[in-house]
């Protein structure tokens, strides 16, 4: 198992944490943390940390993530 | 523009017109009705097609959006009134279909209290919908709803859901709608065509031209971005086969000389055997679904693939591509048309023909001519009876795959099918949904009798509506597909598939709808006829042979090498 750290900024809005949570929760991927801040007015930045076996599951939720509206980029880090 | 005051009810009905939207499909309840009584002041404007149970409503919506290329609207109460959207939201998520639908919801203050019909529809939608928002003042109206529209219908579509508390509903608001305004306060943008871009379509086109036995797969998102013309144009340019997937069907006329078929478990023979034959794959607007690919392991091992979608999260979901490539797809072809050279590939079409008359010969043929009734020839007989433009729309299951197998689908005309989701009972409503959307077509609807029976209480809206569908029942008293599937992969051990069933035709009767019903091959053509003629609904009740199976299929688990025919 490797550990990953993928970030993602965007909107402030609570149910992107839960747009978020439920594709980790879709691949059954194993959340070590799942952290939100706020870093400008209605802003956010989201950190998940994660383990999979493999990257390229990771990679594909990542797609996902920049696919919520109000992601405007998520990324390994 | 100037600001109007209004409730935030009135406000929602305003936002339908600033968007150009004509038809809403829906049914009051409690929460909801600060909407309703604006409507009552808005039947000039807006056409509300009354349904009898919120799943009508949604797949009403989505055959409209479907068959019009316009955004869905659909609206419902809150708790049961939202929760019965469910199915029809998943529907749209898995093939891309705009739609907006507004659910009520309790009073804001109440919110989080188990008030009467309180259901969090944010939290139970939120893996099914594209986009969803909770609004609980009026004032956000106008931006929200000018988003929600925006987002549904931009980029890859799919379903928004706005659930609009009943505060919002009551409050006044200053109503204003400027929708560039709320775009922008969203972000993001379009996919620009940049250097990088005509670099990575010119490498794609030299892949192309340099391909012995290149192969098109084109998907709905050829349709959904109005790419037909450039396929067509890219296909003629460069003399490729192109070959379509379940929701791709009319991508390009099933008439035009390099049309090879439908991909998937029960497709055409060729193309599937041109997939695992060709060099080159290039599959446009399409997410290699497990029903396309049969096993991925073995599937089109020869090619090198290519894959364009505008939606970055289908690369190397299912399929492992050579080359990912996020792009509209009218976009792409657009672009790739100018760059590709044309080639002979008499050998390569000379496949596809030899495939092509061993399954007219071996599986068409004899169901056609069949003295017993048969699926492909009611199918046939519509396709004959048609004069004028046709949308056909399809329940799920054997009617599904013999309507995809041997309708006549051209670019010009409508089908509304549940691909991705498979939900049975989506064809009567969505049937609905096609004509509000398209008055002077000719919407023919094919259904078995499970399907029909899953949302039967339809016939009450074309009963109100006087909605001239055709509809066409397939009856053979089965599930017919979860039957097959038993007597192919079960032992024949057929349980809970076969249907004890009302009479179709007088329950048709009961709700003011024409019809007739054939068991016999010579009986079908006068029947259709007298279908398409009447000036009204219609019920064309087919009794088939109940052991009738769709063939050629490849069964779950194998590959496209593994084709069965019995």
């Amino acid at each position: 198992m490797e550990k990953f750290t993928v970030m993602a900024e965007g909107k402030d809005r609570l149910d992107v944490l839960n747009r978020i949570s439920t594709l980790y929760l879709q691949k059954r991927i194993e959340v070590e943390s799942f952290e939100f801040s706020r870093t400008a007015p209605q802003q956010g930045e989201y950190k998940i940390t994660c383990w999979s076996e493999r990257k390229e599951v990771i990679d594909r939720i990542v797609n996902q993530m920049n696919n919520i509206v109000e992601i405007t980029r998520a990324y390994v880090a | 523009m100037e600001k109007r005051r209004m409730t935030g009810a009135e406000a929602l009905l305003n936002t339908f017109l600033d968007e150009g939207i004509d038809t809403v499909f829906g049914y009051p309840g409690g929460a909801i009705m600060p909407v309703y009584d604006k409507l009552y002041d808005y039947t000039d404007r807006l056409n509300h097609v009354l349904v009898r149970h919120e799943q009508g409503a949604i797949h009403a919506a989505e055959g409209y959006a479907r068959t019009t290329g316009k955004v869905g609207v659909c609206m419902a109460t809150a708790g049961p009134g939202a929760t019965n959207f469910v199915t029809g939201i998943a529907d749209a998520m898995m093939d891309s279909t705009p739609l907006v639908c507004i659910t009520a919801q309790v009073n804001a203050d109440k919110l989080g209290t188990n008030f009467f019909q309180e259901a969090d529809m944010i939290g139970i939608t939120i893996p099914i919908t594209k986009w969803s928002y909770q609004i609980a003042s009026a004032a956000e109206i106008p931006t929200v709803m000018a988003q929600a529209f925006h987002i549904a219908k931009s980029g890859r579509p799919g379903p928004v859901l706005v659930s609009i508390t009943r505060t919002a509903q009551v409050e006044e608001v200053d109503y204003y709608y400027n929708k560039e305004e709320a775009i922008v306060q969203l972000g993001g943008g379009e996919i620009e065509k940049s250097a990088e871009y005509e670099a990575k379509v010119s490498e794609i086109a030299q892949m192309l031209n340099n391909a012995k036995q290149p192969l098109i797969i084109a998907g709905h998102g050829v349709i959904l971005s109005g790419g037909c013309g450039k396929l067509k144009e890219c296909a003629d340019r460069a003399n490729i086969p192109v070959a379509v997937t379940l929701l791709g069907l009319g991508a390009i006329d099933q008439s035009d000389k390099n049309y090879v078929g439908m991909v998937g478990m029960h497709g055409n023979v060729a193309p599937n055997v041109m997939t695992q034959n060709a060099d080159l794959l290039l599959a446009i607007g399409m997410r290699f679904s497990d029903r396309v690919t049969g096993e991925v392991r073995g599937y089109a091992s020869k090619a090198k693939i290519v894959h364009v979608d505008i939606d970055l999260s289908e690369f190397d979901k299912n399929i492992k591509a050579d080359v990912s490539f996020q792009s509209d797809a009218k976009m792409f072809l657009d672009t790739l048309c100018d760059k590709l050279e044309y080639k002979e590939r008499d050998s390569w079409f000379a496949l596809h023909k030899e495939k092509s008359e061993f399954e007219f010969n071996n599986v068409m043929k004899p169901q056609l001519e069949s003295s017993s009734l048969t699926m492909a020839q009611v199918i046939d007989a519509v396709n004959r009876g048609c004069k004028r433009r046709k949308v056909y729309v399809t329940d799920v299951g054997q009617n599904q795959m013999f309507a995809a197998r041997y309708a006549r689908l051209d670019s010009n005309m409508g089908w509304a099918t549940s691909g991705g989701l498979g939900t049975m009972g989506y064809g009567l409503p969505a049937a609905i949904g096609a004509k509000a959307g398209n008055p002077d077509c000719d919407v023919v609807l094919f259904s078995g009798d499970g399907g029909l029976q899953m949302n039967i209480q339809e016939f009450g809206t074309i009963l109100q509506s006087g909605m001239q569908v055709k509809m066409v029942l397939m009856n053979n008293s089965y599930l017919g597909m979860v039957r097959q599937w038993q007597e192919l992969f079960y032992d024949r051990r057929y349980s809970f598939t076969h249907l004890a069933n009302p009479d179709f035709q007088m329950l048709a009767a009961a709700y003011g709808i024409k019809s007739v019903k054939v068991t016999t091959p010579g009986e079908l053509d006068a029947a259709v006829k007298e279908m398409m003629e009447h000036n009204g609904p219609f019920l064309l009740e087919a009794a088939m042979i109940e052991q009738e199976n769709v063939f050629p299929m490849i069964p779950a688990g194998k590959t496209l090498n593994d084709i069965i025919f019995e």
